[in-house]
């Protein structure tokens, strides 16, 4: 429900921004200890697929993260097919911190209703962990509608004030529990890339779990949650729904909850869970990060200003 | 029990005393009240001085005093009044003896800081308190130029905030859902307008402010930290009185009036800001039909039927609106009713029905046909019906006894939302609980020097069906790991009025009080007292979202004992122009509520598997010097506390301290009246810093940078120290409005050396750069805040 508190904080700025100031301080932090980070977030979607591996950092280490070099890697379905991934290098041959898979001819990844397991070897440890690809939803239809925000204060300085908002449509399976992760991509044409707008997890239909809204179409703020900003004649909206299982939901929103854990009603910095689990559970040495396997829906648009819905707003 | 038995003991026998010895006695009785405006005085010194003893009058100026017949002279004496002697000759079985007293005609309006008997402090039972008056409070710099109760009460010893922008304050250690803060008898959910700038009492409609940190007596209950009681005016009795005044942030106006031939009288105030009035010419576009403002009603009313009843009814409508497309409103409502009768000269019975909601809706505004839409409403009711009764034996010997039975209804939080046309509700199910207690408490003058007020409370409390208890899973520590969400298990159904859960405390209250001298005096006192209400909240402020709980089968009622001793001493001239204590306290809690870490405490039914429950402690020394007569007064107060918490799984199970500890507390408030015409008045205020606790670790997850706090400890860090320093000035018109009655300028400068006090810091990546992680302290005044008002009587 930190959104609530988000959108409290907004309506009181108004009163706030005469004189309530935000400094950028140092503080003094222990080192911390050094951790593998896995990020893999793998899919259906027949796309390259990707994990990175890296180390933790102390929390004011402000430069990149450092990549975790010489992990073996590997992907094994519960039909006994194995995909390995290996660490790409730079342009100066120095290892990054992606981990690709390589090419498996005929064997395409991802198959809804198989378990996958992860397994990592690094620095003499070896890591594992467990998850299944959950069935996803088709995405029934992506509109957009024209929006006049001339008028409206606030918002950043560059940012179009006429322009469309994308909305899309896709209802939620039937059954409590399915979870998503939904992502909204603008095309970059001049660095001829999709450029993540916003993310948000949805639970069922909504926000969180308790919310009732098992097999409703997605609720209006979630389907208006793939756009930051409005997007002009010719550009190209594209929404991808990724399913995710419950446990990934928690660990997603409590990201999202940490992103907006500012200001007046901040709650201290929370302790994140993990699905990676150091094969030798008496071992000191822990990892951080999420596996997961997902289904993947997508759905593009290019703006044609002939085709834009009516604002029933 | 033993301690059960000895005050049934005691108070058989003084009450057979008392009985056998009625025929030769007579009791003298009656209201004192202000000759200007019928006020009831509260706290008159009536003394005898035949007998050298006396009483004070009650919260409704009512006194009573039994002594063998004769003639006496009786004294009747009040800080800021006339003092009045009065012979009384005592034949009768009851004499009836009213008194209007006249304030003082002093040249200065000199401020008067107590309200109270100038040497209550050193003779009276009572420690660990504070009353300001509300001349006072009217004179103390106020944040806007907006007079303010709540936040002149953060200037006492013992009492403090996480700052600007919290809502309610913190006495000797305890949350903010601690106090029980009254407006006349009924409890006020939620003290503060806007987040804790401004409180919701109107000054022109309070008449007396009372503070009890410790030795809390008998007849208080439900929190256990403090008890502001807070009590109206009664309306002038005598003529049209009207009080306004025009500030930075609210207007208001006030109209007080007699009715029946002076038999009644009442009291209408009001108060609305007006930023949004003047803000609305340049509100466009999305946020043209933004809504900011908050109000209040005020208004009471009083009856004398006879000379033995009188009834008052006293009204509170608060509320504060915000938000454009996506609004919310939050605000309480208060209706008492109070019936006063004195039985006979010796007994007087205050009755109290109260009625108290505090509630807050949330919701869209959206015009797509309905829809999409999302509603959230939520609010805490509590019905009360409460006897206390007086007993006034002897000059020497008083009890108090009743009891209060309070129905609450909650409603934790209850959505709906409507997708494209279909239509949900969610959230957590409505909750009921009563809570019944009775009370017997003895005041007694064993003898000149020593007395004593001790006296037992019986609460129960039952959580109610119509619902569901909840069994969560078994917590199971595991080291260096914070605890985790517990998963709901089992389930059971409740009918409507099934006892889910009963609880019953036992809360023995002790007070005394040694007097070494006319001028000094040592006290002691011990109270346990029992919370059945918790507010659940885990961010740095609470928020006006936050939501009140019952105990259930997961929460425990919260127990505090406390043990405070003090020194009192006056000094001076007329014995106590300087007045000084020094207090320390110690107090133990159990069963305080935590939090996990992500924890959903919205619109989550199964929200108990998320708490946490530990213990706490609190202590400090709290030292005061107070200047109450001449032209320039004030008092300087130092408090050395620590309030810590300890609870499994959170800090590695080891002590923290709580997110409101401050190490060292100072104030300083000083009024200075140069002539009829100005007048100046200052507070300092030095705080050590609020604790935080900070990330060790980061990692990158997607575009996320999060936080790696394993092993990490909780508020272990702290931001830096707070001060602070306020002025103003007030300068007497030399006519009011309309050439008629009074008027005064109030000019006033907050924050006047512009320090960025931090409230607090957290952690975030950089909104330019994503990949930088940096710390940042928020300070919620970052300037000088000026402000001018204008305040009129006639």
């Amino acid at each position: 429900m930190n959104n609530f508190i988000k959108y409290l904080i907004v309506s009181t700025l108004a009163i706030y921004s005469l004189s309530a100031c935000e400094d950028v301080i140092q503080v003094d932090v222990p080192k911390n200890e050094e951790k593998l980070v896995v990020d893999a977030q793998l899919n259906d979607g027949g796309g390259v697929q990707n994990i990175k591996l890296m180390v933790s950092q102390a929390y004011f280490d402000n430069k990149m993260p450092p990549p975790a070099i010489g992990a073996v890697v590997e992907v094994i379905d519960n039909e006994g097919n194995r995909f390995e991934f290996v660490q790409k290098l730079d342009s100066l041959n120095k290892p990054t911190i992606n981990y690709e898979i390589i090419p498996n001819t005929g064997n395409k990844f991802g198959k809804i209703g198989n378990i996958y397991t992860l397994s990592i070897k690094y620095n003499g440890e070896t890591y594992t962990s467990t998850t299944k690809l959950n069935r996803v939803p088709a995405i029934d239809s992506l509109i957009y509608v024209f929006k006049d925000n001339s008028d409206n204060l606030g918002g950043e300085e560059d940012e179009p004030k006429k322009g469309f908002r994308p909305e899309f449509f896709a209802r939620d399976l039937m059954g409590i529990g399915d979870c998503y992760y939904i992502k909204g991509y603008r095309y970059d044409k001049e660095k001829k890339k999709w450029e993540l707008e916003r993310e948000e997890p949805a639970y069922d239909a909504a926000f969180q779990p308790g919310a009732r809204a098992d097999g409703l179409v997605f609720i209006l703020p979630l389907r208006r949650a793939i756009g930051s900003q409005l997007f002009n004649e010719g550009d190209s909206s594209r929404v991808e729904l990724y399913s995710v299982s419950q446990a990934h939901f928690d660990f997603l929103r409590a990201a999202e909850n940490e992103e907006n854990n500012q200001g007046l009603f901040a709650t201290p910095p929370a302790t994140f869970p993990t699905n990676i689990l150091n094969a030798n559970s008496s071992s000191k040495k822990k990892a951080l990060g999420w596996f997961s396997v997902s289904g993947l829906s997508k759905m593009t648009v290019v703006i044609d200003p002939k085709l834009a819905r009516k604002d029933t707003d | 029990m033993n301690f059960v038995k000895i005050s049934v003991i005691i108070f058989l026998s003084q009450l057979s005393f008392s009985i056998s010895a009625q025929n030769d006695k007579t009791t003298i009785s009656g209201y004192i009240k202000d000759i200007k405006n019928g006020e009831g005085l509260i706290g008159v010194s009536v003394y005898i001085k035949e007998l050298g003893t006396g009483n004070t009058t009650n919260s409704y100026g009512f006194y009573s005093v039994t002594v063998p017949q004769g003639k006496y002279n009786l004294v009747f004496s009040y800080v800021g009044y006339n003092k009045v002697v009065q012979e009384i000759t005592a034949i009768s079985d009851a004499v009836n003896f009213n008194l209007e007293m006249l304030e003082e005609g002093t040249a200065l309006q000199e401020v008067i800081v107590s309200a109270k008997r100038e040497d209550d402090n050193v003779k009276s039972i009572e420690m660990s308190f504070n009353k300001i008056s509300m001349k006072t409070i009217q004179k103390m710099p106020a944040l806007l130029g907006e007079v303010d109760l709540v936040r002149s009460i953060q200037l006492l010893p013992g009492v403090s905030t996480i700052g600007e922008g919290s809502s309610g304050f913190n006495v000797r250690g305890g949350g903010v859902d601690q106090n029980l803060v009254l407006l006349d008898e009924a409890p006020v959910y939620n003290s503060s307008h806007l987040f804790g700038f401004f409180s919701v009492f109107n000054p022109d409609a309070v008449k007396d402010v009372k503070l009890i940190k410790g030795g809390i007596p008998a007849q208080y209950g439900g929190r256990i930290s403090s008890i502001l009681d807070v009590k109206m005016k009664e309306g002038n009795s005598k003529k049209l009185e009207v009080n306004g005044g025009i500030g930075v942030i609210f207007s208001r106006i006030s109209l007080e009036a007699p009715l029946f031939k002076n038999k009644a009288s009442f009291i209408v105030a009001a108060r609305r800001s007006y930023i949004d009035v003047l803000a609305k010419p340049f509100l466009k576009g999305d946020i043209k039909d933004s809504k900011f403002n908050f109000y209040d009603l005020t208004a009471k009313f009083n009856y004398k039927i006879s000379e033995k009843d009188v009834v008052f009814i006293s009204g509170y409508f608060g509320r504060d609106v915000f938000g454009s497309q996506f609004g919310f409103n939050w605000g309480n409502s208060t209706t008492s009713l109070r019936w006063n009768h004195v039985f006979n000269n010796k007994l007087f019975l205050n009755t109290t029905a109260y009625y108290s909601n505090y509630e807050y809706q949330l919701g869209t505004n959206l015009r797509n046909n309905g829809k999409d839409s999302f509603e959230w409403n939520s609010n805490i009711i509590s019905y009360s019906f409460k006897p206390d009764f007086t007993y006034y034996i002897s000059p020497n010997n008083s009890l108090t006894f009743g009891g209060q039975a309070i129905y609450y209804t909650f409603k934790p939080g209850l959505a709906v939302a409507t997708s494209a046309g279909e239509t949900r509700t969610f959230g957590q199910a409505d909750k009921f609980a009563s809570e019944i207690s009775a009370y017997i408490g003895n005041e007694l003058k064993i003898s000149p020097s020593f007395s004593m007020q001790y006296g037992l409370r019986y609460s129960n409390f039952d959580y109610l069906g119509e619902g569901y208890a909840y069994e969560f899973a078994p917590y199971i520590y595991k080291e260096n790991e914070n605890a985790q969400r517990r998963s709901m298990v089992n389930f059971k159904k409740y009918k409507s009025g099934q006892s889910i859960k009963r609880y019953g405390n036992w809360e023995p209250r002790f007070s005394a009080n040694l007097q070494i001298n006319s001028s000094s005096s040592l006290k002691l006192s011990y109270n346990r007292t029992a919370q059945y209400l918790h507010l659940m909240s885990n961010t740095a402020a609470s928020t006006p979202l936050d939501i009140w709980t019952p105990s259930t089968n997961n929460i425990k009622p919260q127990i505090a004992d406390q043990v405070a001793f003090g020194v009192f001493k006056n000094f001076g001239e007329n014995l106590n122009d300087y007045e000084t204590s020094v207090e320390v306290y110690y107090k133990k809690l159990q069963n305080q509520i935590d939090y996990i870490d992500n924890s959903d405490l919205f619109l989550n039914e199964y929200f108990e598997g998320d708490l946490l429950f530990g213990k706490g402690r609190a202590y400090g020394a709290e030292f005061y010097v107070k200047k109450n007569t001449g032209k320039f007064n004030g008092w300087v107060s130092y408090t050395l506390s620590r309030t810590e918490r300890q609870v499994q799984g959170v800090n590695a199970n080891k002590w923290f301290p709580s997110r409101f500890d401050r190490t060292h507390v100072t104030n300083v408030v000083a009024m200075y009246d140069i002539n009829k015409r100005w007048s100046f008045s200052g507070n300092f205020a030095f705080y050590t810093g609020v604790p935080f606790s900070f990330p060790r670790g980061k990692f990158v997850y997607g575009n996320f940078i999060l936080p790696d706090n394993e092993n990490s400890s909780r508020n272990d860090s702290r931001v830096i120290n707070y001060h602070r320093l306020d002025l103003s000035a007030t300068l007497q018109a030399k006519k009011g409005p309309f050439k008629k009655g009074s008027a005064n300028w109030v000019f006033s400068v907050y924050n006047t050396y512009n320090r960025r006090n931090a409230f607090s810091v957290y952690f975030r990546q950089n909104p330019d750069d994503s990949t930088i992680t940096e710390a940042v302290k928020l300070s919620i005044f970052g300037s000088v805040l000026p402000a001018v008002t204008y305040n009129f009587k006639f």
